[in-house]
């Protein structure tokens, strides 16, 4: 039974996923591999890594390796990923605590069982790295240990390692830095976002999300103690294939 | 959408992030024949029918299947009546090695016969992610306009904003406007019917055969496609397991690697050491040392890859672009007398940036400089002298081409120029070109046999990426390695004349049945390595994502169907045996340089080659035609799904 402990933090000595942005060479073999060894599904809407593509537009470059912050340059590419960050506003977001620390593995884990596939924690995370189709979340857990991503790296630019001290900041750090080109895993443009009467691209909302009317954490608590019912057609947490 | 104190309604934000869960239903919008008619604007999503898949898996084949059964008859390449198609292979977009390939169709302007283009990059695994396997784009469209696919629908959309733009900022443009997505997209040369224009898909192209003028003739600025669907696998976890076996397997060897760190650039060496790069306009067989991998090396930035590919041979350079390819090294440097390996960068990524294919455009220029020097072009036709490896002239005429201004208006009408009465009759023996198309491959053929057999026989000309035997290289091969390789039949010297029409042979079949797979030639058995992607392999991929049964014969016999149904359009539009033929200067001069020196190709050996290629495909001895009982066959096949025929309306004059 995996202990269970609010928020912890990626320890040192744990190991964790790295990402090389000079070595990816966008392949999309981790995507491909993801969705179909984790979620039975090979698309890009459902997997828990993806591939941030630059090739045009601002042209950043690649950051060396030590470096955080892109120059110009002729384009980059590099693997993103849920990194099990310090702040985890999916944790705090989620309605009904089905993401939990474990202290163990040093990962957010989805309690499937407790997942209502509301798709807030997706909205909250400042990242982009946890995707929500077909009203199902989808969210690096490391595969508990064996990423079946990395096995499918041709350049080893996702590396499943040991981390210390320095190398989880270092790697939240690199993340942060290469956040603004980082394009939402569905990006929709202007004339797109024109045509759905949108005039402005949503702005990613803060992590303490509204809940639907009439429910609230004390209703949760309620659902929870077997006080109350869902509502007949709230959408429940798909099945993943296999499990 | 920002999250405000009061909602315009309770609970709207909340309705708004259940749309935002991307629900696209994988099993409902999967494998799709699209259909575009330009002229009217309709549209139509078909299926493809079980036979044809069967018959032809997809990609190449497929393509050439609608293509055969489609096009009118004595149509112009830029007239509305040309049938345009890209199709993606079966496995194109998933797991399977280097399945990034995709293939873009028509007639070819540049040609007159069978125009293909094969297109890596990220379009093809985008289009099939977005539930197309194929589209079928038909007359004309009246004002500039672009084809946007997404999850299973398609539209067609006004371009006037990106009319005139080149293919990178074209890209760049409707980036901004459309958001995450790919294209297949020509420039202005495209626009302005160059005969070579490409298409191009990110920094990537579909080089050949001039089909970025047809998107051009048809108005067609882009076909754009964001896909969410993704692709349904019949048993994933066998799929998975084996997919990594076979790409493990492909990391391997020895030639992935250097791929995956020097680029295809890397060959320009092995072929200019025995002396076989074309040079000066296959004058010469052999060049400086400037394009060699080490000093291209400086200019890599970094190494990427297409699609699902674990050996990442493109390098993206410093100055702004992808590439030089060996085939641009060649062409567009020791074709043209060019001397400084900057000089060569720059044209490579200007020439892309253009959308001009590098073989073509690098083939015409050098054919106009060896015209002049021979005086069969005057001076007053071109406006100046010509001279070999002057960049600045270089760099104008390209622009000139891109633009149709001056002489540039002539080099853009390529091979066709002749025709056009711009050039003497006898210019076309200067031109390195089969069926009107110039040899895209830098290696000059007469001294390996087969090499010359394959881009005779090519069926879109003058191409090495159909059967291409590049083991033949390695002089000393072992036996037994090349009947595995080539199967049995085949001779261990190369440059001889016996046994090569089954080394070409096998190498077609086995590269046809990858393109129908949509995976890479540097993954594929027999093109750089024997240990690659083979027949089992391919099986293997295929059962294992469509849940099929089909034996490795099976998978064996797509690629000579394919190779029939590309002979029966080519002898649709009057390809004879005449036509399967070598430049004249293959036949009569002599190499004059390297180990090579005093080979060429003996016309009576070469007839010979030809009888025993025929008669190993199953062609009709002769002229080579595709015999009555084979036709019957691919004439019975159906072209719509029984009972769903698209529309009278979509079909416009096919109807």
């Amino acid at each position: 039974m995996t202990k269970l402990v609010v928020k912890g933090e990626v320890q040192p000595g744990t190991k964790q996923l790295v990402f090389h942005p000079e070595l990816c060479v966008g392949c999309h073999l981790c995507t491909y591999s993801c969705g179909l060894g984790k979620f039975g599904s090979l698309s890009k809407k459902k997997s828990a890594i993806r591939i941030v593509r630059v090739e045009f537009d601002t042209h950043p470059t690649t950051p060396a390796r030590g470096q955080t912050l892109p120059a110009e340059g002729p384009g980059f590419e590099y693997p993103h990923f849920c990194i099990q960050c310090k702040d985890k506003p999916c944790m705090t977001s989620c309605p009904t605590d089905a993401l939990v620390w474990d202290s163990k593995l040093g990962i957010v884990d989805l309690v499937e069982e407790a997942c209502i596939g509301c798709g807030l924690c997706a909205k909250a995370c400042p990242y982009d790295a946890i995707a929500y189709a077909d009203h199902e979340v989808v969210k690096c857990d490391l595969c508990h240990g064996n990423p079946v991503c990395t096995t499918y790296c041709p350049t080893q630019a996702i590396e499943y390692k040991t981390l210390d001290a320095n190398g989880i900041v270092e790697r939240e750090a690199l993340l942060t830095s290469l956040k603004p080109h980082a394009h939402p895993r569905f990006e929709v443009g202007k004339e797109q976002l024109m045509r759905e009467g949108k005039k402005e691209p949503p702005a990613r909302p803060e992590a303490a999300r509204q809940l639907p009317p009439g429910m609230d954490n004390k209703f949760w608590q309620k659902v929870k103690a077997g006080d109350a019912q869902l509502p007949a057609d709230f959408p429940k947490a798909a099945k993943v294939p296999g499990s | 959408m920002v999250q405000s104190a009061t909602p315009s309604k309770p609970g709207a934000a909340f309705e708004d992030d259940f749309q935002a869960s991307i629900t696209v239903d994988q099993s409902k919008v999967w494998g799709k024949l699209g259909i575009v008619n330009l002229t009217n604007g309709k549209t139509s999503v078909q299926e493809i029918p079980d036979e044809v898949r069967r018959t032809f898996l997809g990609g190449r084949g497929i393509n050439v299947y609608y293509l055969y059964k489609l096009l009118p008859k004595d149509v112009d390449p830029l007239g509305p009546h040309n049938v345009l198609l890209y199709g993606a292979g079966l496995l194109t977009g998933t797991l399977a090695p280097s399945s990034s390939r995709s293939n873009v169709t028509a007639k070819s302007p540049e040609s007159y016969v069978l125009g293909d283009g094969n297109l890596g990059g990220f379009w093809g695994s985008e289009m099939r992610h977005a539930g197309f396997d194929h589209l079928i784009v038909l007359g004309r469209a009246a004002k500039p306009s672009y084809i946007w696919l997404e999850d299973g629908r398609i539209e067609v959309r006004d371009a006037k904003d990106y009319w005139g733009l080149d293919s990178n900022a074209v890209q760049d443009a409707i980036k901004k406007d459309l958001g995450q997505c790919e294209m297949a997209t020509i420039g202005v040369s495209g626009e302005k019917l160059v005969r070579f224009a490409c298409v191009r898909s990110g920094l990537k192209r579909s080089a050949r055969t001039g089909i970025g003028a047809v998107m051009g003739s048809k108005n067609l600025k882009a076909v754009v496609a964001r896909g969410r669907a993704g692709i349904p696998i019949a048993k994933p976890l066998e799929y998975i397991k084996r997919a990594n076996e076979i790409i493990k397997n492909i990391g391997d060897s020895k030639v992935s690697k250097v791929l995956g760190k020097y680029g295809t650039a890397f060959l320009y060496d092995t072929s200019n050491a025995i002396g076989a790069i074309r040079t000066k306009n296959s004058q010469l067989n052999q060049w400086t040392d400037v394009f060699n991998m080490e000093e291209l090396h400086p200019y890599i930035d970094k190494m990427v890859s297409c699609s699902s590919c674990y050996v990442h041979c493109t390098h993206r350079n410093k100055l702004g672009g992808e590439g030089p390819e060996y085939s641009t090294t060649g062409i567009m440097g020791a074709n043209l007398g060019i001397e400084k390996t900057e000089e060569l960068v720059f044209l490579n990524n200007l020439c892309n940036q253009l959308g001009l294919d590098t073989s073509s455009c690098g083939a015409y220029l050098s054919w106009a400089i060896e015209l002049q020097e021979r005086g069969l072009i005057s001076k007053e036709l071109v406006g100046e002298k010509l001279e070999w490896g002057n960049f600045e002239q270089i760099v104008r005429l390209v622009h000139d081409i891109d633009m149709r201004r001056g002489f540039g208006d002539i080099l853009a009408e390529g091979s066709q120029a002749i025709r056009l009465g711009h050039f003497p009759p006898e210019a076309v023996d200067y031109l390195t070109a089969v069926k009107g198309m110039p040899q895209s491959d830098p290696h000059d053929v007469r001294y390996l046999k087969s090499f010359g057999l394959g881009i005779a026989t090519a069926s879109r000309g003058a191409d090495h990426l159909r059967s291409r035997p590049t083991l033949e290289i390695f002089m000393n091969l072992p036996m037994d390695v090349k009947e595995k390789i080539y199967g049995k039949g085949v001779t261990r010297d190369p440059t001889i004349y016996e046994g090569k029409a089954q080394t070409v042979t096998s190498s077609e079949n086995i590269y046809a049945a990858g393109d129908a797979l949509g995976t890479c030639r540097f993954v594929t058995h027999g093109f750089n390595s024997p240990h690659l992607l083979d027949f089992t392999m391919m099986r293997d991929l295929v059962n294992l994502q469509m849940g099929w049964n089909l034996t490795e014969e099976d998978v064996k016999q797509v690629g000579a169907r394919t190779l029939d149904i590309e002979r029966m359009f080519n002898w649709s539009v009057g390809v004879r045996r005449k036509d399967d033929t070598l430049p004249k200067r293959y036949f009569d001069d002599p190499m004059p340089l390297g180990i090579a020196a005093g080979h060429h190709i003996d016309r009576k050996q070469f007839q010979k080659m030809l009888d025993e290629y025929y008669a190993l495909r199953g062609w009709v001895k002769g002229e080579g035609d595709v015999p009555a009982e084979k036709r019957q066959k691919f004439d019975a096949l159906p072209v719509w799904v029984k009972g769903k025929e698209p529309s009278k309306e979509v079909l416009g004059v096919l109807a």
